[in-house]
């Protein structure tokens, strides 16, 4: 058995709430992805941002794991957004036009500078 | 995605090997695969298609073929010559036994239309270059093909 891990961090930076994912993202991933929305959302937390620099592999699963979070994130008014991502992953987010909803950006510095002039 | 035999009758593969049909173990797959791979040297991207796919197609033979029965084991073979990766993903499924969901929409999904989930062959169909499905052998086979420049 392979079980497939990943493992979760939130930080809270000024208005944003950042999950740190590393690991897999597999439908095994659901609950602690699920739990690490909720701390970075709480408290009204306007923004959320993905940080996938320490992330190995998302398969079909994990994708449908971050529609089912963006929904959660519209329905609570939170912004979701991402970075870090390699360029395979940015080409699966293209193809299944997760970046349509999900703000990407190359870096964690590059995201909260766009939430700066957002709440600017 | 084409449906027939495979068009290579000389398949003779450099990996073959099973898998138990339990979830989690489509990354086992991957992993021997890829080691397989290194002598070849494929580009990054290619390899990162790779990788994707062959998870995908193994979740679907574990899951859709073999009803996640440890004791059905999925195989895998690989081979690799004349500018082509072919890996072959074999489960006791029936042709039909994958199947295929609409379209996946991301404005469905997000509207409530269409579940989250349901991205697995649409991920596999743009990893690979070639795809073909057939049955060979009491196996249900799922073949997917690269064209590569290989070292």
């Amino acid at each position: 058995m392979n079980a497939p891990t990943m493992d979760v961090e939130v930080r809270k930076l000024g208005k944003v709430g950042v999950i740190d994912l590393s690991g897999e993202i597999t439908s095994a991933a659901e609950s602690r992805l699920m739990q690490a929305f909720a701390a970075a959302s709480e408290e009204n937390m306007p923004h959320v941002l993905m940080n996938f620099s320490k992330l190995n592999f998302i398969n079909s699963s994990g994708i449908g794991l971050l529609v089912t979070l963006l929904i959660r994130a519209r329905r609570q008014q939170v912004r979701l957004l991402a970075c870090n991502l390699s360029d395979h992953y940015r080409q699966i987010f293209e193809l299944t036009r997760l970046n349509e909803a999900i703000s990407i950006f190359a870096t964690e510095e590059e995201a909260l500078a766009a939430v700066d002039m957002t709440l600017a | 995605m084409v449906t027939g035999r495979s068009l290579d009758p000389q398949w003779k593969p450099s990996c073959d090997l099973e898998i138990p049909s339990q979830p989690g173990n489509e990354l086992a797959a991957v992993r021997a695969i890829t080691q397989s791979l290194q002598p070849y040297q494929i580009n990054e991207r290619k390899l990162e298609q790779m990788k994707t796919a062959i998870a995908e197609a193994t979740m679907n033979a574990m899951e859709h073929g073999n009803h996640y029965q440890v004791a059905d084991p999925v195989r895998l073979q690989l081979q690799v010559g004349s500018g082509q990766v072919i890996i072959r993903v074999m489960d006791h499924g029936d042709i039909n036994s994958i199947p295929l969901p609409d379209f996946p929409d991301i404005d469905a999904k997000l509207a409530g239309k269409q579940s989250a989930r349901g991205w697995g062959m649409f991920l596999i169909r743009h990893m690979v270059d070639e795809m073909r499905e057939y049955a060979e052998g009491g196996y249900h086979i799922t073949e997917l093909i690269w064209y590569c420049d290989l070292v």
